[in-house]
């Protein structure tokens, strides 16, 4: 089939759900003064080592050198930019971003999210600020900066539950990671997930941090000046949290419109199966999947129908080149 | 699709709509047009309500749709440069926002509206790079989104602290909707702003841009701004006093606009008293249509 260069370019575009496709240079250059918008350090680099820091970006010269004859204190004539981005992250993150402050200490510390290769990567690559600011806490958690087991616990949760709300309206774009090909050759039915729909392992306590913590900032949002405060209120002691990975509490994420997610208990047994079913899975494939895990291979089947009929799998007909089609009714 | 005679007529069908007010969904206390109108009334004949599609309409314009009054729809989430951003959902939901205020046409400012994919605190509003090659990306994204709803587009020069490309920004627009097929909205505030940027006349290359394509114009009130470390901008924050380079342009473009159906005063973060006399000023330069609902 051939394409006119801009239906190539719809193509390109419409694949662009891999971050690594191609853009358009100028699409490129856009994202460039996004970052320069947002990071001061990013502004000193383009202007004292363009290169190094255009490094693995095709840009067009000219437009580069125009975009540097600008003064460059127009960069950062809105101050209140990553004040507000902040706040946006700090109400989605609201355990684990408070878990991070009470840890060390310093505002700083989340505010250089922004000059984070993981904020820098999510505009160059079209990704979601919100995931690239969990990954930023985890990175922060895995290198030793924070160590809190309360914040790990947090943050894992807040994370699962970002993922499932961005799942959803990604497919509600028309790109249903669920339904994405597999691999060709093997059709056949089999069941997945709903858009966004995943469950999530934590240890037994996190629950009782993240209502803790929730009390903790409906009281000190009180009075806003607590921060100039030498007495403001801390939010430990916190609960205690079992840390013992057998007895971790599992929960059902669904993802509603609007972007809450309903959380929600369920056995072990069942939050594996929908771990099993966030690609597609057949029947054989699903009680391998589980009995690793201790679930017995014959009742998987019987729990991915009950989930099923429940809403919260779809049963889906893959065919011999690996599409995945949802079966009538589902 | 390109310009053609189809288009024009297409254009000329359409509603006069008068002088309007802008509004957008409660990010700030916001002149309600229904008590306007009533407190003063035949200053206001149209509402341009301003939403993403995450945000929905609000109370204050369903009110003043529902009473009968004419209302246009203004994108604040798309990047037309991103053909990516074209996908169906947004197309369906901005057609069916638009359709539930009767808005007669899709407009909004053409840029980039947001980094990464739509998404909570993705926002903000670059310019688009003036190219030749970004103008054909904005104008197909155009041509998508007009196709796809059925409603004629008409995409709006931004503002910015800087503009980056080898085209002035009329050239620009009268590029993509040559390519795009489209009507034009012109703000007159954003282009007193990149004409100061750029050391211009205010109405400096209007006298080779297709008036007779603009079907809507913005006008609003911007002043000068200093930061802490001392630039000196056009801050474009819609306060009610409107630039002498903005009244240049408008007085030049609404006599030479023979398409133009609709002129937007965006101001309505201000007390109302504060904007009278601008209303009044733009209704005598852009009369009344015969019945206002």
């Amino acid at each position: 089939m051939s394409r006119d260069p801009l239906e190539e370019a719809v193509f390109v575009d419409r694949a662009a759900a891999d971050p690594e496709a191609p853009v358009t240079p100028f699409v490129q250059l856009q994202r460039v003064v996004v970052r320069m918008l947002f990071d001061p350090a990013f502004v000193r680099q383009m202007y004292d080592d363009t290169a190094a820091a255009l490094s693995g970006l095709e840009v067009d010269s000219s437009l580069v050198e125009q975009l540097l004859r600008n003064d460059r204190r127009l960069w950062n004539a809105d101050r209140l930019r990553r004040t507000r981005s902040l706040k946006i992250l700090l109400e989605e993150f609201k355990v684990s971003s408070t878990l991070a402050l009470a840890e060390c200490g310093r505002l700083s510390f989340l505010d250089a999210f922004f000059g984070s290769r993981h904020f820098h990567e999510a505009v160059q690559k079209r990704r979601y600020m919100a995931l690239a600011y969990a990954a930023y806490l985890e990175e922060a958690l895995s290198n030793g900066t924070l160590r809190s087991l309360h914040l790990q616990a947090t943050l894992a949760l807040e994370s699962a539950m970002a993922r499932s709300r961005r799942a959803l309206r990604e497919a509600n774009r028309g790109r249903d990671a669920a339904l994405a090909p597999v691999t060709p050759g093997q059709p056949g039915k089999r069941w997945v997930v709903q858009p966004g729909v995943a469950s999530h392992f934590t240890p037994i306590g996190t629950i009782a941090v993240v209502q803790r913590i929730e009390k903790y900032l409906f009281e000190v949002a009180q009075v806003p000046a607590l921060a100039l405060c030498e007495d403001a209120p801390r939010p430990e002691p916190l609960p205690a949290l079992d840390l013992d990975e057998s007895s971790r509490q599992p929960f059902l994420l669904e993802p509603q419109p609007g972007g809450k997610v309903e959380l929600s208990e369920v056995g072990a047994g069942y939050a594996r199966v929908v771990a099993a079913c966030v690609r597609p899975v057949g029947r054989d494939e699903l009680g391998r999947t589980v009995a690793g895990a201790g679930t017995p291979s014959e009742e998987a089947a019987e729990m991915a129908e009950s989930l099923a009929e429940a809403g919260v799998l779809r049963a889906v007909d893959v065919d011999r080149d690996g599409k995945v089609f949802l079966a009538d009714g589902a | 699709m390109t310009w053609t005679r189809e288009i024009e007529a297409k254009i000329q069908a359409l509603p006069y709509l008068g002088v309007g007010i802008s509004g957008e969904y409660g990010v700030r206390p916001s002149i309600d047009p229904t008590e306007l109108e009533k407190e003063h009334p035949g200053l206001i004949h149209v509402v341009e309500f301003g939403t993403d599609t995450d945000r929905g309409l609000d109370a204050s314009v369903l009110r003043w749709v529902d009473a009968g009054g004419k209302c246009t729809y203004h994108f604040l989430d798309v990047n037309f440069e991103e053909l990516e951003d074209m996908d169906e959902r947004w197309m369906a939901d901005t057609a069916s926002f638009a359709q539930r205020l009767g808005s007669p046409w899709l407009c909004g400012d053409s840029g980039m509206w947001h980094f990464g994919p739509r998404d909570r605190g993705h926002g903000l509003l670059l310019p688009p790079i003036l190219t030749r090659e970004s103008a054909e990306y904005t104008a197909r994204s155009i041509a998508i989104l007009q196709e796809r709803t059925g409603l004629p587009v008409f995409p709006e020069n931004p503002p910015s602290l800087y503009f980056l490309g080898d085209l002035h920004v009329l050239d620009y627009f009268a590029a993509v909707s040559e390519s795009a097929g489209c009507g034009l909205l012109l703000d007159a505030a954003h282009l007193s702003i990149f004409q100061r940027a750029g050391g211009l006349d205010p109405c400096t290359a209007l006298d080779g841009f297709p008036l007779d394509r603009i079907v809507e114009m913005h006008v609003a009130g911007g002043g000068d701004a200093v930061t802490p470390d001392g630039y000196r901008y056009i801050d474009d924050d819609h306060r009610a006093e409107v630039h002498p380079d903005t009244w240049k342009i408008v007085e030049y473009v609404i006599p030479r606009a023979t398409q133009l159906r609709a002129v937007m005063y965006e101001c309505e973060h201000n007390d109302p008293a504060a904007t009278l006399d601008t209303f009044r000023r733009l209704n005598e330069m852009f009369p009344p249509p015969r019945s206002t609902k």
